[in-house]
């Protein structure tokens, strides 16, 4: 493990010392973690960063002020990370065995005095304070140090003397359903997993992966119940725990009558498992504590190796009875999460778009109608409506939220700090915004390249430099996501030097991409860091620079569909926006006709449509046809010559010209008229024929035929090819046209 | 190409025996593809002309909201187009894993082709390419070309 990094185990101790009204320090507590998670060795570990992240959520709600009882919740996420710590120590589950426990034990004992810190000062300041909830989290800091170590010292305790069950400890109280339905999902992988071992063991008995896994299962189980306030599901746990420690450290074998009382204690947690999925906290029964007195003490009650093989001991069944779910109610909901192939996904987001569109010409079929017979009318619209929201819905299917990425930022950007010895602060803002997929997994790396900008560009280099400013000598970089429209923008700002116009003139005109700056808009200039070859760092240096720039930023950007934008003041910092779709399988665009053909015209691309007076068209020998616009000539681009459409308009001031951007310069693109907006689901057109020039995909337009959507990029390209051959052959088309 | 080098010609041809899907192109002559490889047969629908495509490519099709290309065989094989009729329709076959149409004057049946009536494709010189053509199905009536339906498509998707 990275020496740098704080261990889990000091951030479960830092945490229990903030107060829960400390937002700051909250904050920065939680991206420390969120940075620890993102790395090796815990992201290779499922449960502990499956534990941690839910530390992060509930941290998230605390700082949101959304948690109902901050002090709680605080000593809840305490408990649930010194869990995770335990979880994530290496070999702690198949390693030597004593010393592990010992660790496990021994660790939270000593951060026992800290968590309720700030409690009794609550109470000695306010000892009146009779708001209940207040008095109800008191009680619950003043207990919570017994529930935290009871279930980290089975083997402490000594097997004999089996710790008391943490479950009486903690009050009743309503749990979180939300998070424990996403509990009962992975606890019953968990179960499964236990289950394989388990049966495993029978055949292969001490083998230390398969006990590793079962005491995981039941470990993790235990923890993140106890964090869920689901006492019953902790307490039965716990008690198993107890029985697999031994099996752990050698002391019974896993065969006969413990691996039967093993295999109930996992049936019997199924059964409470699925309770909760129907947001019902199990009570704890007799049959149960029955079950718990056999799991801590088999032998008292007749239970060993070999002997009663296969029997099950006399309680146990009656304990699976009371934790299988009521006869007549519902069936048991397994799983709440599934994982689904992504091209079924795909093919069902396909037929829905099918539907939409067959819909939309029996509802217009019907609206010819003249009599509204049997109401069929209204009846129509109502599936409308449904198709609608299943449309909606089958879109949000591949979105996911921006977390991860963010976190591999965070990584980042502290590496950088750590490499230029510059102290930074990154702050994380709606990380739980959605995207789609395939964005998310594209937008990583211009993201990062931007951080390491940000750190190593933006920032001061040195404390110093900082002070000298009349800032604090940490640096700050915040990343944040807004989710606006059909847009997503994400910002990434420092506190830096900001940057400064002059000096990226000065360095254009030294590189030849202006000739001067006079005239020339700040944003304008600013914007010049976005082309090719800019870098402003006067040093190549280890971490940044090294040529390949903002523009290689902008290019991925606009290959998803987004633009860029940069706001920066001297001496305050610098912002950059990316404007961003929510998805690329939607486009916005602008459904135009050439000739019989249709197309459809990315709206991002688009800077204005006009129908050109006469005397703004000119013709330049050898150079071709131009549009004045507003004092600057663009290019005009026939895309009934590039495409070998015989039927289209040849004036342009009789047709339509749409000035797009074709990355910075203008083309005019001729079309015969515009038939509207609209809104398009983008398809490949297979790898039938490799890349198209001039077309980005396909698209099943209103009437159910398919149109092209054009990649404005390429059309541009195929243009000045043609006007720099004198003679440029069209493009073959077919004399075959159907209907 | 040299696929099929190196094997007994005879003993390939007999092997051929099984279910083609026979149709015409053109107004006379009669093509077979194994059954295997054809999806569903539908009727024309809009074609979308693709710019850029291969000449022999028309288009392409909504096929129930999945895009598929539309090949025209009788361009590729120099056959004139049929009598226009209300039996052209598309057959959808699928072809190095993808679905693709091609267009048919009319389709005729499913037929049971035996392997002994199945001879090799004949030799017409350097020139004319029969690498498209499985062999040839002769019936006291008639005569079927086969086609292996993957080569017949347009030369990029075998580069695929």
């Amino acid at each position: 493990m990275d020496p740098l990094l704080p261990t889990l185990d000091e951030l479960a101790r830092r945490l229990a010392q903030i107060s829960p009204g400390d937002t700051s320090a909250l904050t920065a507590l939680r991206n420390e973690l969120a940075c620890a998670v993102a790395q090796p060795p815990l992201c290779n570990s499922m449960a502990p960063a499956a534990i941690a992240e839910r530390v992060l959520a509930s941290i998230d709600k605390l700082v949101a002020g959304r948690a109902r009882s901050p002090a709680q919740a605080l000593a809840r996420a305490c408990k649930l990370l010194r869990t995770a710590a335990v979880d994530a120590r290496p070999g702690d589950m198949t390693g030597p065995l004593v010393g592990a426990s010992t660790a496990a034990a021994g660790s939270p004992r000593r951060e026992i005095p800290a968590p309720p810190a700030s409690a009794p000062r609550l109470t000695s300041e306010r000892p009146t304070q009779a708001d209940p909830e207040n008095v109800f989290s008191l009680e619950y800091m003043e207990l919570s140090p017994l529930a935290a170590v009871a279930p980290e010292t089975p083997a402490a305790a000594g097997r004999d003397q089996p710790a008391p069950p943490p479950a009486e400890a903690v009050p009743e109280e309503e749990p979180d359903w939300e998070l424990a339905e996403q509990f009962v999902g992975e606890a019953h992988q968990y179960l499964a997993d236990a289950e394989a071992a388990l049966l495993h063991l029978e055949s292969t008995p001490g083998d230390p992966n398969a006990i590793g896994t079962i005491f995981r299962a039941f470990h993790t189980i235990k923890g993140v119940s106890a964090f869920m306030g689901l006492s019953t599901v902790t307490a039965v746990a716990h008690s198993a725990e107890t029985l697999l420690s031994r099996m752990r450290d050698g002391e019974i074998r896993c065969s006969g009558g413990y691996a039967s009382l093993a295999l109930s204690s996992i049936d019997v947690l199924k059964g409470l498992l699925a309770q909760v999925a129907k947001r019902v906290a199990p009570k704890m029964t007799p049959a149960l504590d029955a079950l718990r007195a056999r799991l801590t003490e088999p032998e008292a009650h007749g239970i060993m190796a070999d002997g009663v093989v296969g029997l099950l001991p006399s309680g146990v069944e009656e304990a699976e009875a009371a934790a299988a779910p009521q006869p007549g109610a519902e069936p048991v909901v397994q799983d709440t999460w599934i994982r689904v192939r992504t091209d079924r996904l795909d093919r069902l987001i396909d037929m829905v778009g099918e539907l939409v569109i067959a819909q939309s010409i029996v509802s217009q079929e019907t609206a010819a109608m003249v009599d509204a017979r049997s109401g069929l009318h209204r009846k129509v619209t109502q599936a409308d409506k449904i198709i609608r929201a299943l449309q909606d819905l089958s879109m949000s299917l591949r979105m996911v939220p921006l977390r991860q990425t963010f976190q591999k930022v965070a990584r980042v950007v502290r590496d950088v700090g750590q490499k230029s010895g510059r102290s930074v602060q990154f702050l994380i803002e709606g990380d739980t915004t959605e995207m789609d997929r395939n964005m998310v997994d594209v937008i990583a790396d211009p993201l990062i390249h931007m951080a390491r900008n940000a750190v190593d560009h933006g920032l001061e280099p040195n404390a110093d430099a900082r002070k000298l400013a009349g800032k604090s000598t940490q640096g700050t970089v915040r990343l944040a996501a807004i989710r606006s429209g059909g847009e997503v923008v994400l910002q990434l700002s420092d506190d830096g030097a900001g940057i400064d116009p002059a000096r990226i003139a000065k360095k254009a005109i030294e590189r030849g991409l202006i000739e001067t700056a006079a005239g020339m808009a700040e944003a304008d200039i600013l914007a010049l860091i976005f082309e090719p070859g800019f870098s402003t760092r006067d040093e190549v240096t280890d971490v940044s620079g090294r040529g390949v720039g903002m523009d290689v930023v902008k290019r991925g950007v606009e290959a998803l569909k987004g633009r860029i934008e940069i706001s920066s003041k001297i001496g305050e910092g610098t912002t950059f926006s990316l404007h961003l779709p929510l998805t690329l399988a939607i486009t916005d665009g602008m459904l135009v006709r050439v000739g019989s053909q249709r197309y459809v015209i990315p709206s991002v691309a688009i800077r204005v449509s006009l129908r050109p007076e006469p005397k703004q068209l000119s013709t330049i020998s050898e150079r071709g046809e131009f549009l004045q616009l507003r004092g600057e000539l663009v290019p005009i681009c026939r895309l009934h010559h590039l495409f070998g459409i015989y039927d289209a308009q040849e004036d342009p001031a009789a047709g339509l010209l749409v000035v797009v951007n074709d990355g910075s310069k203008p083309v005019a693109i001729l079309v015969d008229e515009v038939l509207g907006q609209q809104q398009v689901v983008t398809k490949a057109l297979g790898a039938f024929w490799g890349e198209l020039p001039g077309v980005a995909g396909g698209a099943i337009l209103g009437d159910g035929r398919v149109g092209l959507i054009l990649d404005v990029i390429g059309v541009a390209g195929l243009a000045r090819q043609r006007s720099s051959h004198t003679r440029m052959r069209a493009y073959p088309t077919s004399s075959f046209e159907l209907s | 190409m040299s696929q099929q080098s190196g094997i007994d010609p005879k003993a390939t041809w007999r092997e051929l025996g099984g279910k083609y899907l026979t149709f015409v192109l053109g107004s006379e002559e009669e093509y077979g593809i194994p059954i295997r490889h054809v999806q569903e047969i539908i009727g024309l629908l809009p074609i979308t002309t693709v710019p850029g495509a291969p000449s022999d490519v028309l288009g392409v099709i909504n096929l129930r909201g999945k895009i598929v290309p539309i090949t025209d065989l009788r361009q590729k094989f120099g056959i004139a187009a049929g009598p226009e009729s209300s039996q052209a329709c598309i057959i959808v076959v699928s072809a190095h894993g993808m679905s693709t149409g091609i267009i048919a004057d009319r389709v005729r049946e499913v037929i049971e082709i035996k392997g002994d009536t199945i001879e090799p494709p004949p030799s017409f010189g350097a020139d004319v390419e029969v690498a498209h053509i499985l062999g040839i199905a002769t019936t006291s009536t008639r005569a079927r070309i086969l086609l292996d339906i993957e080569r017949a498509l347009p030369e990029s998707s075998r580069a695929a």
